[in-house]
């Protein structure tokens, strides 16, 4: 039954929790959450399997759009409600902290994986015995329906390429095996106007369409939007159910007005707009939900919460009299919501991600006009982080000139807690390298300028930016290994390069250089290819018909977002390793075609051995020229390979979004962890299974030597940040280094300097390396000790154990 | 001005946080006419090169050995022996170790290739109101260069210049390098010229005569005390050092407290540490410092 919202605006008058009450009670459920949350594994919770075994079965006469949103449907109505004490309500599963798994993208790794030990970002994961049950049911149901099963189909059959001894041989991971986030979808405009009235315009737009064969997939995805919006309008209503239902026999005065307020705000948003700050937060979050019910994955982030939440606080504040210390409690509550998310999609999954979640928030930056777009609620987004130090959410700052200095001071602090955020974006060249992206369809300066980070480093239009996987990911050093192998997988001894021959042949550096670029064409060739081949199958498996109508421009156009309706794609393939590439090539190229100390021949033997019996040549291929230094001939031998690399993906001729062209990011999460432990030995003196060199402009770990100015100078000249989607580039200092206002300063100059010099990424890492080894001998004394990786923030002693030696070992900058 | 003019130094470093304001590049000069046992460069106190072997990172691969030509280094089957006594700090050994477990302290720098380091960081200066430090070792034994690179930085090129010395040295040589720096960072060990002696070999007297000749002048210093355990943190030399800074009218003084980071230099020079024990009384003295109504900071809190 529709409510009626005069009749609440009648009980809104009612007598509800005196606001410092309420403050302090959100203060006390957050300190417990966060506690909880600590010291609880995750838990696969199985009741969305039931719900998705069942629809699937029961309306396998529908077409897929409107499949995927009769499940959300099914699973809201069904599901396990529970409420606590934390009065912000809701959360993605029916146990705490718990994880929905989703076997429609692959279910290879549940039939393989199910009795390994599972992790996630908050440890491990648990499940029970009849849950396994459930999920070896759903994964076998989904066998030949999963998207990753028919992408391998249609490669097949299109041009009978099987990427499976690529992907085995680390040369590229897929994009249909794991969900993915959702970018950045408008939540200004769905908070602002409430759900009721986008279902009304949008049974409006349905209810005009011709029905005729150019209006067939339209209408299918405005029945199917409309049935999931009215899903999360359902879901914050049993909330208010529930609360109601609770507060009946509540016993606690206190207690009991708390839960008719929730009650009473469930009713309210997100169906309808928000009167206060408070249901403005709430409504965001039941929007979150729906979202990550729908298909959770890394990348689905706030954008620019606070600037958007703002106006609500404002008018609060003016109205009610709501403090800051208000503000702040609220965005904690959320905050630690948002920390309870975890993703678990196999080992290989947590290898790549490392659980990461990517809710990243973005402050600062510029409004459209170019002026300074930083608002109050900016700052208290600081304070807040400041005090609980999350992992998740993380805090993105868009650097520009005209940031004011108190903001700036305040971000120093944030970093000097050892966090690692906020992580520092040049909002310059992201307007750049986004008028550059999406100049085929036209964007406008206005929507450059709304620019935010949406994933860990990934850029795009705030409210307007789908997120899509090609290739998920890659791994450049493999390329120089096929190169000494002849194109070789040195496992199975397969041809799963290019075929460029025995490298002795190669008279100079140029060959060897050509051999490369060959490979890394080869790769694209057939990679991208396939990446085409994954987004037709995630298209014809899993739209997500919810989310797809958050995007600006999805219902418009009557396009969900596997069909190119969302106004901009960040249509992305992630590179990775490119430094070891490059810290490879120039080993060889000093070695063998320079000083001639030691011969191809040895060489090759050498990695095949894993230098075992060649440590002479391990010592000069480490001694060799590397990236990090300041060193002019290296450094753009490493913009070479990187030129090199972007060159040769767009010379593939296919883009499966159109208009909307595909782009590289640089980022490495933990996929250098992952790709390491399937790379052998390389002429840069890495051993075989070692982890890669994290980020993408970073020095491998040891051989930056000649301080951090000369690092962050090769790094702001490593890749030509407006082409590439991303860079990502990790300092760490010693927390003597910033200490003070003058250290602030200093940070703050150092941040600057990077960013003029063309640098669109930075983040710190302000811990000792003492601590750190501590931490891992010891890691039930440093439970909560955070520390930054590769783009991302994560308890340190829940990271793999080459991860954690990685950042021990990075060097410290001498401070 | 001459622009060939030549320096010992032992290292240049770029993103110095605590050698003067902003960010800054230190010029560090070799050689020292003073011998402080607590010394945290020991490669900075004599002007000609030093080999330095850290050898808990050699590998004992023999190509040092190879390419040694005074036979210092000896191979013996798995075994590598380093005869100190033979090296004659050529550095032909440095670039054969892949590993930097040998590593040549000392070499010549020229005023051009000085200015050209320098400005690598133009950005960082203008940003953080930084600049350029000379510091040693002892700059003002080397008044020439020092004179000649500072009237680069500062009349060329309009860098903050930071002069940081122990101040051991004829007025007339401090003198004619003031024109040319913004700050002096002037290092007092003890106010008794014997104790004073026997803790760095030579007497107080000229460094303090400096300090009030500056005083005089109303130059820009920042007097900066290396704290050192029962050697220069007893009441009785804290209160004679307030009262002549008082006298002086110096208003700033930073305190450096004794640290260990530099005993695996005196290893890898083959020299003996004098292991000082114990943690200097800072608490003890910026309270009794600020009763002379300076303002105190500590470098490096630990």
């Amino acid at each position: 039954m529709l409510f009626d919202p005069v009749t609440q605006e009648a009980c809104a008058e009612s007598n509800r929790l005196d606001p410092k009450i309420q403050r302090a009670r959100c203060v006390e459920a957050v300190a417990r959450a966060k506690d909880s949350l600590l010291n609880s594994p995750q838990k696969v919770d199985t009741e969305r399997l039931r719900c998705l075994l069942d629809v699937y079965r029961e309306y396998d006469y529908e077409p897929v759009i409107v499949l995927r949103a009769r499940v959300l449907e099914r699973y809201i109505n069904n599901r396990t409600l529970y409420i606590d004490d934390n009065p912000v309500v809701g959360t993605v599963t029916g146990s705490a902290a718990g994880v929905n798994v989703f076997p429609e993208w692959d279910s290879e790794w549940i039939l393989k994986e199910m009795r390994q030990a599972m992790m996630s970002h908050l440890g491990k994961v648990n499940i029970s015995e009849e849950e396994r049950k459930l999920m070896v049911e759903a994964a076998k149901y989904f066998k030949n329906r999963s998207a990753t099963a028919k992408a391998r189909a249609y490669s097949k059959q299109l041009r009978g390429y099987d990427p499976a001894p690529a992907i085995q041989a680390g040369m590229f991971q897929d994009g249909t095996q794991f969900t993915v986030g959702a970018g950045n979808v408008d939540y200004e405009t769905f908070v602002r106007r409430g759900l009721r009235s986008i279902i009304e315009e949008t049974e409006a737009r349905l209810h005009a369409l011709d029905i005729s064969a150019e209006n067939t997939h339209k209408i299918d995805f405005y029945r199917a939007a409309l049935i999931s919006m009215n899903a999360v309008v359902k879901f914050a209503n049993r909330y208010a159910e529930l609360a109601e239902r609770m507060a009946a026999t509540e016993e606690d005065a206190v207690r009991k007005q708390e839960l008719l307020d929730i009650a009473e705000v469930c009713r309210r948003v997100p169906e309808y707009p928000p009167r206060t700050f408070r249901e403005s937060v709430q409504s965001w979050w039941f929007l979150h939900l729906g979202i990550q019910m729908e298909q959770a994955g890394c990348g689905s982030s706030p954008g620019r919460l606070g600037q958007y939440l703002d106006p609500y606080f404002q008018k609060d504040k003016a109205e009610n009299g709501i403090t800051c210390e208000d503000g702040i409690a609220w965005l904690k509550c959320l905050f630690v919501k948002i920390l309870e998310f975890g993703y678990y999609q196999g080992l290989a999954y947590a290898r790549l991600v490392s659980g990461h979640t990517g809710h990243t928030i973005n402050i600062g930056g510029l409004k459209s006009d170019g002026t300074d777009a930083t608002c109050e609620l900016d700052y208290l987004l600081l304070d807040a982080q400041i005090d609980l130090r999350n992992i998740q959410p993380t805090l993105t700052l868009l650097y520009h000139d005209g940031l004011a200095e108190d903001f700036l001071f305040k971000a120093v602090e944030l970093d000097r807690t050892g966090l690692g955020q906020p992580q520092w974006m040049n909002a310059n060249i992201i307007i750049q390298r986004l008028l550059t992206r999406h100049s085929q369809v036209g964007i406008t300066l206005e929507d450059a300028r709304n620019c935010i980070n949406m994933s860990c480093v990934g850029t795009g239009v705030a409210g307007k930016t789908c997120f899509i996987r090609e290739i998920a990911t890659f791994n450049l050093a493999k390329m120089v290994e096929l190169v000494m192998t002849g194109g070789y997988d040195a496992n199975t001894n397969t041809l799963v390069g290019a075929d460029t021959g025995n490298p002795e042949q190669f008279a100079s550096f140029e060959e060897f250089f050509g051999a490369f670029v060959e490979q890394t064409a080869h790769l694209f060739q057939t990679a991208r290819f396939y990446g085409s081949c994954s987004n037709k199958a995630l298209g014809d498996t899993v739209p997500s018909p919810f989310r797809s109508s958050m995007y600006d421009g999805c219902l418009q156009s009557g396009k969900h977002e596997c069909e190119g309706g969302a106004k901009y794609y960040l249509y992305y393939s992630i590179s990775t390793a490119g430094v070891d590439a490059a810290n490879s090539l120039a080993a060889v190229k000093e070695l063998v075609y320079g000083t001639g100390k030691v011969g191809m021949a040895r060489l090759k033997a050498a990695l095949a051995a894993d230098f075992e019996g060649y440590e002479d040549v391990l010592e000069l291929c480490l001694d060799a020229p590397k990236h990090g230094n300041g060193d002019p001939e290296m450094d753009s031998l490493v913009r070479r390979v990187y030129d090199c690399v972007m060159d040769k993906y767009h010379e593939v001729d296919t883009n499966f979004y159109g208009k909307h062209i595909a782009n590289i990011e640089a980022y490495s999460l933990s996929i250098h962890n992952y790709f390491g432990m399937l790379t052998g030995a390389l002429p840069c003196g890495r051993k075989k299974g070692k982890p890669l060199t994290d980020a993408s402009v970073s020095a491998m770990p040891g051989t930056d030597k000649n301080g951090p100015l000369a690092l962050v100078s090769s790094a702001a000249r490593a890749l030509d940040t407006v082409r590439y989607g991303s860079n990502h580039f990790n300092m760490k200092f010693h927390p003597s280094a910033v200490a003070g206002a003058a250290g602030a300063r200093k940070l703050i100059s150092l941040v600057k300097t990077y960013m003029d010099m063309g640098g669109s990424h930075i983040q710190f890492n302000i811990v000792s390396s003492e601590t750190l080894s501590k931490a891992k001998a010891t890691p039930e004394d440093y439970r909560a000790l955070t520390v930054r990786v590769a783009g991302f923030s994560a308890y340190f002693t829940r990271l793999h154990g080459g991860v954690q030696d990685e950042i021990i070992a990075r060097t410290e900058l001498g401070l | 001005m001459d622009t060939a003019v030549a320096g010992h130094v032992f290292d240049l470093q770029r993103f110095c946080t605590n050698d003067g304001p902003g960010v800054r590049t230190t010029f560090f000069l070799k050689g020292c006419p003073l011998r402080c046992a607590w010394c945290s460069n020991p490669e900075s106190q004599i002007f000609r090169p030093q080999l330095m072997f850290h050898e808990q990172l050699c590998k004992g691969c023999g190509r040092c050995a190879a390419v040694c030509p005074s036979g210092a280094v000896r191979s013996d089957g798995p075994q590598l022996f380093f005869q100190r006594e033979q090296c004659a700090n050529c550095g032909a050994c440095v670039a054969a170790c892949a590993y930097d477990a040998r590593v040549l302290a000392g070499r010549e720098l020229t005023v051009d290739e000085g200015v050209q380091f320098a400005r690598q960081d133009w950005h960082y200066y203008m940003h953080s109101n930084g600049g350029i430090t000379c510091s040693g070792g002892e700059a003002l034994a080397q008044p020439e260069f020092l004179r000649a690179l500072f009237a680069r930085m500062h009349d060329e090129l309009g860098y903050h210049t930071c002069l940081d010395t122990t101040a051991h040295a004829s007025w007339e040589t401090l003198e004619s390098a003031l024109s040319v720096t913004d700050l002096i960072l002037l290092d007092i060990k003890h106010m008794d010229s014997d104790r004073h002696k026997s803790m760095t070999g030579v007497g107080n007297t000229l460094i303090l005569e400096n300090a009030k000749a500056l005083g005089k002048l109303h130059f820009p210093v920042l007097i900066r005390v290396p704290l050192i355990p029962r050697f220069n943190d007893t009441p009785d030399n804290v209160r004679q050092l307030g009262e002549f800074l008082e006298d002086c009218r110096f208003c700033d003084v930073e305190l450096m407290p004794y640290h260990m980071f530099g005993s695996s230099k005196y290893t890898a020079l083959g020299r003996h540490y004098a292991n000082i024990q114990g943690k200097p009384d800072v608490h003890g003295t910026v309270a009794a410092l600020k009763k002379f109504g300076l303002h105190v900071t500590v470098h490096g809190t630990s």
